[in-house]
């Protein structure tokens, strides 16, 4: 892949990419390395992605490879120093409680697949999941938000 | 809420980048690391190296038959008498040819559960796949167990160990150490077991050999196309291919091609359907628990404490000798606009001090009330929420106090006034 590409694709990933941090990261320091290890690591290998339609979820799943990395080093007790440097961003922020009360295995998926929107199947790949395992999810994510199946989607998960 | 309704909430949960992680995030994307291949082969020289190491063990015979016994006390790291006096050690031993298996102990709070084992290979070239499910009886309605984290094999998911990912040596000592796992116990409708009933468990371990040769692939960077066709081509030359440590995408993948079940097929279908695998051992622990309600719930809700100027009504409050759930929200008296709610002055952050029963305390500190919009009435108000595991055994009492750092010393400065003390009973 030509660099100028790569630059421009990966420029175009990076609040996407972002929010999956944000989604496993609770300290924004922790979020910042992992942004910028996940760029590190993308160039790496970038000779090896073939197909460039597949570019976003395999960025993606360098990510959140690279953020449960940050997360195993981190201890369970965050110090102060670890938390949220600055106030949680006005939003529709109803539900943003329940969301970040949620553990990460039902976040993560309710993340990708409703904020980023990426189909089930590329929720499993870049979660190295089961499709079913990511359908239960979010499931599971939906019945603690209180959310109903949108009519025309139901069929699809 | 409908689905299309939680996507346009969702569409500013997080915000844009800050700017100093976009600057540190651009540096990158112009400023490449330089030989990074140095490190890959140093990791693959320790990895050859303990490799001899361990085959010269095996050739003496001197695999090593002592493991730790690995309880609950120290998945979680507690030692207070009150979670001491919940472990509920099991000691069963199952052995089969492939492994010794101990389940050591168990904690159980009412909703929380965690369980430690020791399982030890035979011999350091062997490999297991290891699915496991915890089912429950209660009142004669079933409950399943999920899962919230684990320490060894994937007891999430289900897994090869050793796991042949990138890091898989790492886990060599964990298998002398131990492993165990956790996770909430609720029915369908994310309800826990009633109190004060008997409960009847199941852990159910099926055992799954491989037949085929296992090909490890730690390259991150390859399209999902590339890895499906790595995947077949793996699977009709009769090799087992995991892909950075992740066995069951190939499971997937070949099950997909060969699309044999109109049904949701079982586990033993699943694994055993491509050739790859076979059923090795299924192991059933099965044992009774019963518990007393320590755990605190509906009589907490509404329950109104004075802090700063404002008061905080809980919502819902869990506080058992394992784990401490709570949520609340402030109340100002009287109705306030959007305007004036985001005028409000609180403190950053809260610490949250837990007493216990024995006089012991634990200090936890948390990001401070934020606004949230009610998921009912959809008004917007300040809410607190948060879940710990405070080593205290019973907890009698917990003190919310807030704080915020000095920018410069970084100092923390306590809010004096914003303070309340909510007795548990």
């Amino acid at each position: 892949m030509d660099e100028q590409v790569w630059l421009a694709r990966m420029r175009e990933a990076e609040e996407s990419l972002y929010h999956v941090a944000c989604a496993i990261l609770t300290s924004e320091t922790d979020r910042r390395d992992a942004m910028q290890e996940t760029a590190l690591r993308a160039w790496e290998h970038r000779r090896s992605l073939r197909n460039e339609a597949y570019f976003k979820t395999w960025a993606t799943r360098i990510a959140i490879n690279v953020c449960r990395d940050i997360m195993r080093k981190n201890r369970r007790v965050m110090p102060v120093e670890g938390l949220p440097e600055r106030p949680a961003p006005e939003l529709p922020s109803e539900l943003h409680l329940t969301i970040e009360g949620l553990p990460e295995r039902l976040r993560l998926p309710l993340v990708l697949y409703y904020l980023e929107g990426f189909s089930v199947e590329e929720t499993a790949r870049a979660l190295g999941l089961p499709e079913g395992t990511v359908k239960f999810r979010l499931h599971q994510a939906r019945k603690a938000l209180r959310v109903e199946l949108d009519g025309e989607e139901a069929h699809a998960v | 809420m409908k689905e299309k309704e939680l996507r346009d909430k969702m569409s500013g949960l997080y915000g844009g980048v800050p700017a100093d992680t976009h600057a540190a995030f651009e540096h990158a994307l112009t400023h490449h690391r330089e030989e990074t291949t140095q490190p890959v082969r140093v990791r693959k020289m320790r990895v050859a190296l303990l490799l001899v190491a361990l085959m010269a063990l095996l050739a003496t015979g001197a695999y090593a038959v002592y493991c730790y016994r690995y309880s609950v006390t120290d998945y979680r790291g507690s030692s207070s008498q009150a979670f001491l006096d919940h472990v509920i050690a099991l000691d069963e031993t199952y052995e089969n040819d492939l492994f010794n298996m101990t389940v050591n102990d168990l904690v159980f709070d009412g909703e929380t559960f965690a369980v430690t084992l020791n399982i030890l290979r035979h011999s350091e070239d062997i490999v297991y796949y290891l699915h496991t499910t915890v089912t429950a009886v209660c009142d004669g309605k079933e409950y399943r167990l999920d899962p919230e984290g684990s320490r060894g094999p994937d007891f999430i998911a289900g897994g090869l160990w050793p796991s042949f990912g990138r890091y898989y040596t790492d886990y060599l000592q964990a298998e002398q150490e131990g492993f165990g796992f956790e996770g909430v116990l609720w029915d369908w409708d994310m309800n826990p077991p009633p109190a004060g009933k008997p409960i009847d468990w199941t852990i159910t371990f099926k055992v799954f050999r491989p037949l085929w040769e296992i090909v490890a692939d730690n390259d991150i960077s390859i399209s999902y196309e590339e890895r499906d066709r790595r995947t077949l081509e793996a699977w009709r030359n009769k090799q087992i291919l995991v892909f950075c440590g992740d066995v069951n995408g190939y499971i997937m993948t070949v099950n997909n091609k060969l699309n044999l079940y109109e049904h949701f097929p079982s586990v033993e279908e699943e694994m055993t359907v491509a050739g790859a695998f076979e059923l090795a051992d299924i192991i059933t622990v099965c044992f009774t628990t019963s518990f007393d309600d320590d755990v605190v719930k509906e009589e907490m809700a509404g329950q109104r404490y004075k802090i700063g100027e404002y008061t905080a009504v809980i919502d819902e409050l869990t506080a058992s000798f394992q784990r401490v759930h709570a949520q609340m929200h402030l109340d100002f008296g009287r109705e306030m606009t959007r305007e004036e709610l985001e005028a409000v002055e609180l403190p950053p952050f809260i610490s949250v001090t837990f007493t216990g029963d024995e006089g012991s305390q634990c200090t936890e500190r948390i990001s401070s009330f934020s606004l949230r919009g009610d998921p009912d009435s959809g008004e917007a108000q300040y809410t607190l929420w948060f879940s710990l595991f405070p080593d205290v055994g019973n907890i009698t009492s917990m003190t919310l106090q807030g704080f915020e750092r000095d920018p410069d010393t970084g100092e923390y400065m306590d809010w004096e006034d914003f303070q309340c003390i909510i007795d548990i009973p």
